[in-house]
């Protein structure tokens, strides 16, 4: 159950109404909070006793988070990913948590910086393709 | 010619002799009265005749001439025509012959290679092969697998479960019973692959996607069903208007969500579908908004300009897109009773409205105006442009005017203004000189964000010198896209060295390498390909380069690209539209690289540090 850092395999996320969710380590550090409760740098208890309590989610919804962990981990290095089915009802509570546990580390990558980033991304290329084509009819 | 037994029926040929050219051979053996089609023929009738006789035969279980047939312990498939032991061995022989044949064959290794994922045997594919090749040509005869009906044979003939083709009714009726499901299959793979390249193009790296991404799209899609939003944070309330204007799924109903009494900002991304209406009650349900801004905003007009001016409200910044039913005389009237609370003012399509007139007013109107955006301008001159010069806040500037401007009030706003600025962008301005540059130089020195785009008179002389010595710190936005040498009869030569080309290349990266995030420099295409390769050399890094365009820089080839993916270790994505020399690179893991001008238009692939992908 161990590995050669010393940490468990599995963490214990506890919601707020008592329940218990025992998870991959792996999986559950996709949410950077998790990942900075869990580091042993950090010194925060929850590092030492691999269990994070979170006193504002509720079991419901810290249980789809947790099949999101999984979601994610089995997914993260394939393309073509099937949307995970998120019910309407829990989607407003599921936002929060989501923004609170900062799940958004994909690879990585902050995806939200790159969704914030297409905004400005292209908008503004306006491509030259009149120009090409009458370069490459000189060229000929 | 006389008959002999290969006569025809005198039916069998039109007598009118209307034909189209025929071989030598073919004439040779018309003439002999020897017809190929006939031949053919007689020969397929006889071995369906052979068949069914055989099948007859077989079904009676009481034909003496088949009992040595029967006690075979090898039946011979009942497509096949009667044939003696000796004469299956040989043709069991000469199908090994073939199939072997295939294994070796060019054909057969890309077939393995595509079914690679698929438990295929080597035989089973080889045999696919050979009995596709084998399979009767179109407009032969066939019995068809099912109904063992004879039928013509012709490119769409479907394959039955043993390999035989099957007849018109029988494809029908197998096609309605898989039918639905096999188009419904083909369509959905087609699509999810047009959505990963569209997500390529977004910049969205494909894969899982983050959570808050899935809730926000859940939620936009049964937007109907919520009541209010309750308090989520302001950047995921602008995410989510952001998706439901992309779908166009904000309307009347919708808009309340995102009007909250306690929140001073009203961000309206999509407001094509909202009537005047709505845009009043903007305003009745959020008395204290500050910061107002409307995309598409066409029923933003002077019924609702009105009543902004009948309220308290004091807008401190406001954004209008698309506004063109506002008209002058009203724009008079709101910058005069409401320009002295303005901070940002950003006005964008207005059409026939906004003017000289307007811009006049703004420096009295508006005293503390920050941000000044004045976008896709129809009516804006050289004259209203001379005003903006006195408006001493200005930190952030953005012009786009239709009309021909020169650069004398530029460099006139420039002077003034100059020192304080943090953007500044011109775009189309087609024919500002040097002289803009110059001032540029002279006396901005808090510019984070520049960009001059679509000009031809600049001179790569006149680049080179704003970024040497300049005072300015390091850029860290810069478009100078189509600033280049425009003379369709010598499209390849620029002997006046006009655009930005190497040197004002080499001089940017140089002075803002350091914090450059964004660089624009599409169809900059004289800059050589030697200042590219220096500035992309191995020692220089560009730690937070993270998009860049480069296209139609037609001197960008595989070697540059590799370099560029070196240099800028945090790079996003690469636009590289009409760079014919880059073929095929290599693009490291979570990188984008779009418009490659291949076939497949773009791809991403690993190297050896994980696994990446490739379309």
């Amino acid at each position: 159950m161990s590995n050669p850092h010393g940490l468990s395999k599995y963490v214990t996320l506890i919601s707020s109404d008592g329940f218990e969710f025992v998870v991959l380590r792996e999986a559950a550090c996709t949410s950077g909070a998790i990942k900075r409760m869990l580091d042993p740098k950090s010194g925060f208890s929850e590092a030492t006793t691999g269990r994070c309590a979170f006193a504002e989610i509720n079991g419901i919804v810290l249980e789809k988070v947790a099949e999101y962990f999984y979601y994610n981990y089995k997914n993260k290095d394939r393309e073509d990913v099937p949307d995970m089915d998120i019910p309407p009802e829990l989607c407003l509570e599921l936002l929060v948590a989501a923004d609170y546990l900062n799940t958004s580390l994909i690879n990585g990558v902050d995806v939200s910086q790159i969704w914030e980033g297409r905004i400005w991304a292209f908008g503004h290329a306006s491509h030259d393709f009149n120009d090409t084509i009458y370069d490459l009819s000189a060229a000929m | 010619m006389s008959s002999n037994t290969l006569n025809p029926p005198p039916n069998a040929r039109t007598l009118r002799q209307i034909r189209g050219p025929q071989s030598a051979l073919t004439d040779f053996l018309a003439s002999h009265n020897i017809n190929a089609n006939q031949i053919t023929q007689t020969a397929n009738a006889r071995r369906a005749a052979a068949l069914a006789s055989q099948q007859n035969g077989n079904n009676d279980d009481a034909n003496e001439d088949d009992d040595a047939q029967i006690s075979d312990p090898e039946p011979v498939p009942s497509t096949r025509r009667r044939e003696s032991k000796v004469q299956t061995n040989k043709r069991k022989q000469a199908e090994e012959k073939a199939i072997s044949k295939i294994k070796a064959s060019k054909r057969f290794k890309q077939r393995r290679e595509h079914a690679e994922t698929e438990e295929v045997s080597d035989d089973e594919v080889a045999r696919d092969i050979f009995e596709r090749t084998m399979a009767p040509l179109p407009d032969q005869m066939e019995n068809c697998e099912a109904c063992e009906k004879r039928f013509t044979v012709t490119p769409y003939s479907r394959k039955g479960e043993d390999g035989g083709l099957l007849c018109p009714k029988c494809t029908k009726e197998l096609n309605k019973e898989e039918g639905a499901e096999r188009k419904r299959q083909k369509t959905a793979a087609g699509r999810q692959r047009r959505q990963v390249q569209s997500n390529l193009l977004d910049g969205i790296y494909p894969g899982a996607k983050d959570l808050m991404t899935l809730c926000i799209e859940t939620l936009a899609k049964n937007v109907d069903l919520a009541e209010n939003l309750g308090d989520l944070p302001p950047s995921m309330i602008d995410r989510l208007t952001s998706i439901l204007g992309k779908s166009r799924l904000l309307n009347s109903t919708t808009l309340n969500l995102f009007l909250q009494p306690k929140s001073d900002t009203v961000t309206v991304r999509d407001g094509a579908q909202l009537s005047f209406d709505d845009y009043i009650r903007i305003f009745q349900w959020n008395p204290n908004v500050k910061h107002l801004d409307i995309s598409n905003g066409v029923q933003f007009k002077n019924k609702v300009m009105d009543h902004l001016l009948d309220t308290q409200v004091n807008l401190e910044t406001f954004s209008i897109h698309g506004a063109n039913l506002i008209d002058d005389e009203r724009w008079n009237r709101f910058l005069s009773e409401k320009g002295s609370h303005l901070r940002a003012l950003k006005v964008y399509y207005t059409d026939g409205h906004f003017g000289d007139e307007q811009l006049q007013i703004l420096p009295d109107t508006c005293p503390d105006l920050k941000v000044l955006k004045v976008s896709h301008n129809q009516k804006v001159t050289d004259v209203g442009l001379l005003h903006l010069a006195k408006l001493t806040n200005l930190e952030k500037l953005t012009l786009q005017i239709y009309q021909t401007t020169s650069s004398a009030p530029y460099v006139e706003i420039i002077n003034a203004v100059g020192p304080a600025l943090r953007t500044l962008a011109l775009g189309v301005v087609h024919y500002i000189d040097d002289t803009v540059l110059d001032a540029i130089h002279e006396n901005c020195q808090n510019l984070h964000k520049l960009r001059i785009t679509d000009n031809e008179c600049l001179t790569d002389k006149a680049f080179a010198n704003l970024f040497t010595n300049w005072l300015n710190p390091p850029l860290t936005y810069v478009d100078f896209s189509q600033c280049r040498h425009i003379d369709s009869s010598e499209p390849l030569n620029n002997p006046a060295c006009i655009g930005f080309s190497s040197l004002g290349f080499q001089a940017l990266m140089s002075h803002s390498a350091k914090t450059i995030r964004y660089l624009d420099i599409n169809s900059c295409r004289h800059i050589s390909r030697e200042a590219f390769e220096s500035v992309f050399s191995a020692e220089n890094v560009y730690l937070e380069l993270k998009k860049m365009n480069i296209s139609f820089c037609h001197q960008v080839n595989d070697f540059i690209v590799r370099s560029i993916f070196r240099s800028c270790p945090n790079i996003e994505t690469l636009a590289v539209f009409g760079n014919f020399g880059v073929r095929d690179v290599k693009v490291p893991k979570g990188k984008i690289l779009i418009g490659v001008p291949t076939a497949l238009g773009m791809q991403i692939e690993g190297t050896e540090d994980g696994e990446g992908r490739a379309i």
